[in-house]
């Protein structure tokens, strides 16, 4: 059993889009929990996160990675469904790219870099007016917004979410978290975000240290 | 020193010349519509240059030394299976989304806007598959690009030269194609899974560029720019050994291209390409253009460990320094790039990117009116 498992955190981590729903059927037909496959996967992400920040991997194998990852979760889903892991309870995030901007490439790494830690994301796409996060913040609960934009046109795009957050009295009721090439910390707290990522892996880190608070 | 000797020399890292010289990528239309309701009534005749294919009338009342030139493209044929695919596509994602569309790249696009003009965002490369790819490109051939348009790159090269401006015309090259055409996923994908096949795809996409260089080395162009965006924020998007593998092999061919005519090669890529720049000095790179700050670039650093082997150009910063510092951070910032930059030579002054819709007109003649105030060798800012 412990073999199989070692096997799918080893593919996630050596980025085996080709082999791993195989490896991850074999494990829910031999009676494997399947939450003890989603923590093997989630533990092959975990030393995925490590070695980009190593620089050993580069942007390539974490897109790869999250492919892999998806994969899994395309067979592993149906089985927790099954097992009682439902939705309630978890954390809810947000993630868009702002208002005139059509970038997603980072976005779209945190959204699957972000599937493994258990939380539910709704990912708006790109191109989102205010107006539609907060009422997906109304609508969900949500805790965190990750913001992304890429064009120093769009940044202040940032300032406008966390205006119309104030203005719906919904700003103490979530942390939003930025994201972009244009963008670093001292930017973000100007723009009225709570917190800032340089780019997904420590995105994910911020996120959970956000939903812990 | 007229232009072309001062960036040549600049380029080829000789010691300091007479003075340090600018660059600017290219000027975004937002900007330029400012620029022309605060001096466009007002320009004397002798500053309306117009070059054939670029105006420099900007670039020149604001300063600047060189920018870069579109270069012909060869002409594209593609047989009867793109065009079908091609039909295919575009049925397939307009209905997912009116404003997409597919171009000729193989790449998913959108129609937006951008700072209220029109624009076309990439979407994604949709030759992934194997077998999609070699229809998209059966039957692909390109056509040398005429001889004739060597007299219309010329004919801007000498003109340029007469208002003491150098035109650097450019060819892109395979990272930026690659993403376009199959998406950084299937780059991974293939890096990994199939290799031998990757390399097939930037033979195909090599053609162009290939061409491009053959084209631009008949030409009068001192300079040729390669802009192949490569890197984001903190890093490079291939790993250096990937890079190494599919990349470098074309980059070395295409430099040498260019030196065997007497011309020296610049490089734009944004982002951190630090992690490249043993590779491409060993492919014989003459210079990296762009040293974004936010990207985590820093100028002392990189001049300190490469200047020997290769000159920087730009660092000054676009993102936030230009649309939104003060004036007094402008002026400390072109002061620390040309302390840091300039002595011993080997370095040209440039703002990072294009001069975008949110850079102010203000900040950005601060910027000139600073670097024209400490530009001058030997260099000696208080």
């Amino acid at each position: 059993m412990g073999i199989i498992l070692q096997r799918i955190t080893t593919a996630i981590i050596e980025l085996e889009i080709d082999t791993i729903q195989e490896l991850v059927t074999t494990a829910l037909d031999s009676g494997i929990d399947p939450a003890d496959v989603l923590t093997a996967a989630t533990d092959g992400m975990d030393e995925v996160g490590r070695l980009y920040e190593g620089k050993e991997y580069y942007l390539t194998e974490l897109i790869l990675a999250g492919e892999t990852m998806k994969e899994t979760l395309e067979i592993l889903a149906p089985a927790l469904q099954d097992k009682g892991d439902a939705s309630s309870g978890k954390d809810h995030v947000i993630l868009a790219t702002v208002k005139g901007d059509q970038h997603d490439i980072g976005k779209n790494i945190l959204h699957s870099l972000l599937i493994p830690q258990g939380c539910i994301i709704h990912d708006l796409g790109m191109n989102v007016d205010a107006g539609t996060i907060v009422t997906k913040v109304r609508e969900t609960g949500a805790k965190v917004i990750g913001l992304s934009s890429l064009l120093t046109m769009t940044i202040d795009q940032v300032r406008v979410v966390h205006e119309a957050l104030v203005a719906a009295g919904l700003r103490d009721c979530v942390k939003i978290i930025v994201g972009g090439a244009p963008l670093n910390m001292e930017l973000a707290l100007e723009l009225g975000a709570d917190a800032y990522a340089k780019d997904a892996t420590s995105g994910v880190q911020e996120i959970k240290r956000l939903l812990a608070s | 020193m007229d232009v072309v000797e001062g960036i040549t020399m600049s380029l080829r890292r000789e010691g300091e010349p007479d003075r340090v010289y600018s660059f600017v990528q290219g000027i975004m239309r937002k900007f330029e519509r400012t620029f022309d309701e605060r001096y466009g009534d007002d320009l004397a005749d002798e500053e309306i240059v117009l070059l054939p294919g670029k105006n420099i009338v900007i670039h020149k009342k604001l300063g600047f030394d060189s920018s870069w030139y579109g270069t012909p493209s060869p002409e594209i044929h593609y047989g009867e299976k793109h065009d079908k695919l091609l039909d295919e596509f575009q049925e397939r994602w307009s209905v997912r989304n009116q404003n997409y569309f597919v171009n000729n790249n193989g790449s998913l696009m959108n129609r937006g806007m951008l700072s209220g003009y029109s624009y076309n965002y990439f979407v994604d490369g949709l030759l992934k598959e194997r077998e999609t790819w070699e229809a998209w490109h059966e039957d692909y051939e390109i056509e040398p690009i005429p001889p004739e348009r060597i007299d219309h790159v010329n004919e801007a090269l000498h003109m340029g030269f007469e208002h003491d401006f150098l035109i650097i015309p450019s060819t892109g090259l395979l990272m930026e194609p690659l993403i376009a055409k199959i998406g950084i996923d299937a780059i991974g994908r293939y890096a990994y899974r199939s290799p031998e096949f990757l390399e097939k795809i930037c033979k195909t996409i090599m053609k162009v560029p290939y061409e491009k260089m053959r084209f631009l080395c008949k030409t009068d162009a001192p300079v040729i720019i390669i802009p192949d965006d490569c890197a984001y924020k903190g890093r490079p998007i291939l790993s250096p050994r990937m890079y190494e593998k599919f990349i470098i092999p074309h980059f070395s061919k295409v430099i040498k291209m260019a030196h065997d005519a007497g011309k020296l090669v610049i490089f734009h890529s944004d982002g951190k390409v630090e992690p490249y720049y043993n590779l491409l000095i060993d492919a014989g790179l003459d210079a990296h253009q762009s040293i974004e700050p936010v990207a985590g670039n820093n100028l002392a650093e990189i001049k300190q460990t490469y200047g020997d082997r290769l000159s920087f150009i730009g660092n000054i910063d676009c993102s936030r320094l230009l649309p939104y510092g003060s004036r007094h951070e402008v002026i400390e910032a072109v002061k620390d790039c040309l302390r840091v930059g300039a002595p011993g030579g080997g370095y040209m002054f440039s703002p990072c990117t294009d001069l975008t819709d949110s850079c102010t007109l203000e900040n950005v003649e601060t910027m000139m009116a600073t670097y024209k105030k400490f530009r001058n060798y030997p260099i000696t800012i208080p």
